[in-house]
This record gives C-alpha cells, structure tokens and sequence, in this order.
C-alpha cells in the first residue's frame, strides 16, 4: 500500500489530524520510526511530505507551529526541499489576508530561521517556544493559552507503584497553559467523558460498572479509557473522581489504574495516574491555570515503551483542544483570548469584577422576573418574598466572589513588590 | 374591574412562601458567611505538584526540624501519614529564611490512592509553618 493509498481512504478530519501529528513525528524523528514504524500501519512519509501533510489537516496551530520548530531543529538535511512545506504550514496558521500576506510569510520564515537556529537540544525546548511567541506574537497575536503553553516535559522520572504494590521508575509528563477564561469555563473539557470529542486520540472513555453521582456535577466511576495512537489501540481501566468545587472556582479530574478491573495480562501499562485541573491561583499570569499531570509506566518489555510518544501525541492535542474549547483548530476565535499582556493584576481584577457584575445582573433577571409578574398577574401573591430572598443570595454570592478577587489582588500586588509574604 | 380578591392569602399558599423563605434564609446567611470567610481568607492556592518548595525560618545551628500533618486528599477524602513526607534543605532564603523541598517518599507509598493531598508542615514546637498540597499515590 502507496502513501496515496492510504489517504485515498479521505480519512474524516479527525482521523487526519492524528494520521498528520504521527507522520511529523515519526518523519522526523528515525530513533522513533526504528521502534514505532511497524506500528504506523501506513508507510511513514518523507518529511517533506509529512510537513504538507500537517499543512492540510485540521490540527491547532500551536501545534504546527510547534511540531514545524521540533521538526526543522531536528532536521539535517536539505533545506531547499523544505521551503515549500514550511510556506504551507505557516500560512495554514495565517489570516488570509492577501495584501499582507506575502510580507508575514516572509517575516514568519526570518524568525523561524532564527528558531531553528538557537542555542539548546536539537528539538524543541520551552525557551525556543518562548523566543517564537515573542518574536511573531504581532504576526499571529497569539491568544493567552497559545503564548504560555508549556508542553509536556516528560523528562522527569519518578517512582510509582503498580496495582500490586511494586515500585517502579515512571515518566512524568507535565503540560499546561494559562487562560482568561475562568475555571468554570472549562468544566466540559476537564471532565474525562468528553475528551474522546475534543481529542483525535481518545478512542472512548466508557463507564465500567456505572457512576457514582456525587453532589453537584462530582461524580466517582472505573472507566475503559481507549487511546488510539498509530493503529494501536491502548486501553487501560481507571478509577475516575471528577470534582468542581461549589464556587465553580476549581475543577479537576483524578484518575488512577482501577485496581478493580486491572488486568496484568492485557492492560499495556502498570502505572497511568494523574490529573486534569483548571484553577485559579494567585499572582499569575492570567486568570486560570489549566494544567494536566500524567504519570506513566509501560509494562511490557517485549513492545516499544508507547509511553515515551504520549506527550508528543495525544497530551498535548488534548490540551490544546481544551485551550479552544474543543471547537477551534487552524484559528482561535476572534475575540475569545486577548494576547498576552504581562502581569497587570488591576487590569485582571477590573476584569473579574466587572464578570461578576455582569453575570451578577443576569442571575438576578429571572427572580426579578418572576417578582414582577407576581405584582402585575390578575392577582398578588405572597410569593414576591421568595423572589426578593433569592436575589439577596445571589448578591451576597456575587459580594463573596468579588471579595476572592479583591484578595486576589492584594495578593498579586503583594508580589509585584517583591514582598516575601508568608512562609 | 373583576371582584376576584386582589391578594391571595390562603393559609396553603402562605405556608409555602413562609416554608421556601425559611430555606432562603439560610441560604442567605450560608452565602453571606461565605462572603465574609472570603474576604478574610488568608490561604494563598496552591498547585499541587509532585514535590512543593517552602520557605521556612532556618533551625538554629542546623536544618529546621519540620514534621507534615493534616494531609488529606482533594478527590477521595484518604488520609495518609505525615510521615511520609521527607524535607530536603535546598537553597538559603532571605532573611534567616530556608527553602525547603517537601516530597513524598513513594517508595512507602504503595498503598495510597493516587490524589492531591492538603496538609500543614510544623515546625519543632507544633507551630504551623507553611501549607503543603503535594501529589501522591497512585
């Protein structure tokens, strides 16, 4: 089976987006073709025809941009066919505007040049993530998320213990961006029953033995977690607590191997524990942290180690795809993010206190509402006092709420001094 | 004009609104004493992580003597023993200042379901020294 042959299934945008981050990967990288090829299912592309590849697919630009960076420090051959796919990849992360076009693509390609050129490992490292942001943000206007993505480094080793209690030396992958947005916007995406929608990788994330509810939106339940990477499909049970604190100011989701329905003969790792939270800590650089923290250990020593591709394949999309809100891929949407600003907590708190307001009125609307019709119906009722009572709660929420914010403010400004604080 | 009663005061009708209200009453008062914990929280969040720096006062002539305690999970509620946790003396702080790294020792951990544990580390004399929330289990 040709290359041709294989796309000329027209695999749906989905299927693409992850064929298109394994081409790159493995195109690039002949320390993990040597291992992974023979797992791909197709034959594994030239790099400059994974890179057009990458071009075409629906896939979020900070991932172009990042596996573009990755790929060309990597790559050690011929630049002169690689002008052309690198063109495509830009551009397909570009506002199409034609009058200026030509001249971003050309300012895109100086400092990607630049990129490629800089000091450190050959492949990318957060400092070259960071040298790109700030010298393109005027060509891309990175959103929040996008300018202070950290990707995963999944060069930490930590011990772990296996379902039956053995220690183990385990890969910890750490990956997280920031967000305007508050936590409570991202309670859909931290919750594990919708990654399979927002990620090309999760093949299905499906209930055990039933869910225990909990309060609120919590909920406690063994999982079958399937993760599709090349035509492998992984599958692994866990124990899954999902949490959003009552001020919808935290969310997070823990998952551990579900002892339960772990299986050493068929689950392909021993340890896959972690968590995905979105949360709002003081004196960042934005409003809410989204952070995910996975620690992996393969089992099998007769089959390639899958876990070393974890952060370079499914952690990070998921994590992007969370970053738009599981709808946007080539472009974030207009207005959702505003480009990074540096630290400027009045500007954040102004922003937080003026939501509440907002979301304070609109809370009110509907009691206010109902205590009018109560006034203006064919008869009164009684039941204004309910309707009064109800917006006196809100209000005092809304006063608790700004109050975090007024706290958070004096904590930021108390670190914008430099003060040493409270040990 | 109709001759229909402009108020409706039936005695059902009222025990419902007095019965709802007393429940929004306390709804009230729980969010108005949420509002003022709030606004005197002293807690800064933290992001648990697999091990945490503090900065702590530095022990007189040697490392400071710090024990953890109070550690309980975020998602499942277990409790584990402080003792678990080591401290490891990483670097002088400002004034008469240390930091310190706190971590799990996994290797006596195998029976701790994987969470984000909240605690206190205290110093020799019992006195309350820093917060932890560390990553652990598994």
């Amino acid at each position: 089976m040709t290359d041709e042959m294989s796309y000329s299934k027209q695999p749906d945008s989905r299927e693409q987006r992850r064929q298109a981050i394994e081409d790159v990967l493995l195109a690039f990288r002949p320390d993990a073709a040597e291992h992974f090829a023979r797992y791909l299912g197709r034959p594994v592309p030239a790099p400059d025809q994974a890179l057009l590849r990458l071009s075409d697919a629906d896939v979020p630009r900070v991932l172009k941009h990042r596996m573009l960076i990755d790929a060309m420090r990597r790559w050690s051959g011929d630049m002169g066919i690689m002008a052309e796919p690198i063109d495509r990849v830009l551009m397909s992360t570009m506002e199409n505007d034609p009058p200026t076009l030509r001249y971003r693509l050309t300012e895109a390609e100086r400092h990607l040049a630049a990129v490629i050129a800089a000091p450190g490992e050959r492949r990318l490292q957060q400092r070259h993530w960071e040298k790109w942001v700030a010298e393109t943000d005027q060509l891309f206007e990175f959103s929040m998320p996008e300018a202070t993505f950290q990707a995963c480094d999944d060069e930490q080793i930590t011990t772990k213990h296996t379902p039956d209690g053995s220690p183990v030396r385990c890969r910890l992958i750490v990956s997280q961006f920031w967000s305007n947005d508050p936590a409570s916007d991202f309670i859909d995406y931290v919750n594990p029953e919708n990654w399979p929608r927002c990620s090309a990788f999760w093949g299905g994330m499906d209930p055990l033995d039933g869910k225990k509810k909990l309060a609120g939106d919590d909920y406690d339940g063994d999982y079958r977690e399937t993760v599709n990477i090349f035509v492998e499909r992984l599958v692994v049970p866990l124990w899954i607590g999902f949490r959003v604190l009552p001020d919808r100011s935290r969310v997070w989701t823990r998952f551990n191997i579900s002892r339960r329905f772990y299986d050493a003969s068929v689950v392909p790792v021993d340890v896959d524990t972690g968590m995905v939270s979105a949360e709002s800590p003081t004196g960042g650089r934005a409003r809410t942290l989204v952070r995910a923290t996975k620690y992996l250990h393969w089992r099998d020593p007769g089959r390639p180690d899958f876990t070393m591709l974890a952060c370079d394949l499914g952690w990070c999309e998921l994590m992007m795809e969370m970053a738009g809100k599981c709808r946007t891929h080539g472009r974030p949407v207009a207005g959702s993010e505003q480009p990074a600003t540096g630290d400027v907590p009045i500007a954040r708190f102004v922003n937080d206190v003026t939501n509440e307001c907002r979301e304070g009125v609109n809370e009110h609307a509907p009691h206010l509402r109902s205590m009018l019709g109560r006034f203006t119906g064919p008869s009164w009722n009684a039941g204004w006092i309910n309707d009064l009572l109800a917006m006196s709660a809100v209000t005092a929420q809304r006063y608790g709420r700004i109050a975090g914010h007024v706290r958070r403010l004096a904590s930021a400004m108390r670190d914008v001094d430099g003060g040493e604080g409270r040990p | 004009m109709t001759d229909e009663p402009l108020f409706r005061l039936r005695p059902g009708d009222l025990a419902t609104v007095w019965a709802t209200a007393f429940e929004q009453m306390i709804e009230f008062w729980r969010a108005g004493i949420s509002a003022f914990l709030e606004a005197g929280k002293a807690e800064d969040h933290i992001i648990g992580s697999h091990c945490n720096e503090i900065s702590v006062p530095a022990g007189a002539g040697g490392p400071p003597r710090l024990v953890a305690g109070n550690l309980v999970g975020d998602t499942f509620r277990q409790s584990i023993d402080g003792r678990l946790v080591t401290f490891t003396v990483k670097a002088p702080g400002a004034g008469g200042f240390v930091v310190v790294e706190c971590c799990i020792d996994e290797t006596q951990a195998q029976t701790i379901d994987g969470d984000t544990y909240r605690g206190d580390v205290f110093d020799a004399r019992g006195s309350r020294v820093a917060c932890l929330v560390i990553d652990a289990g598994s």
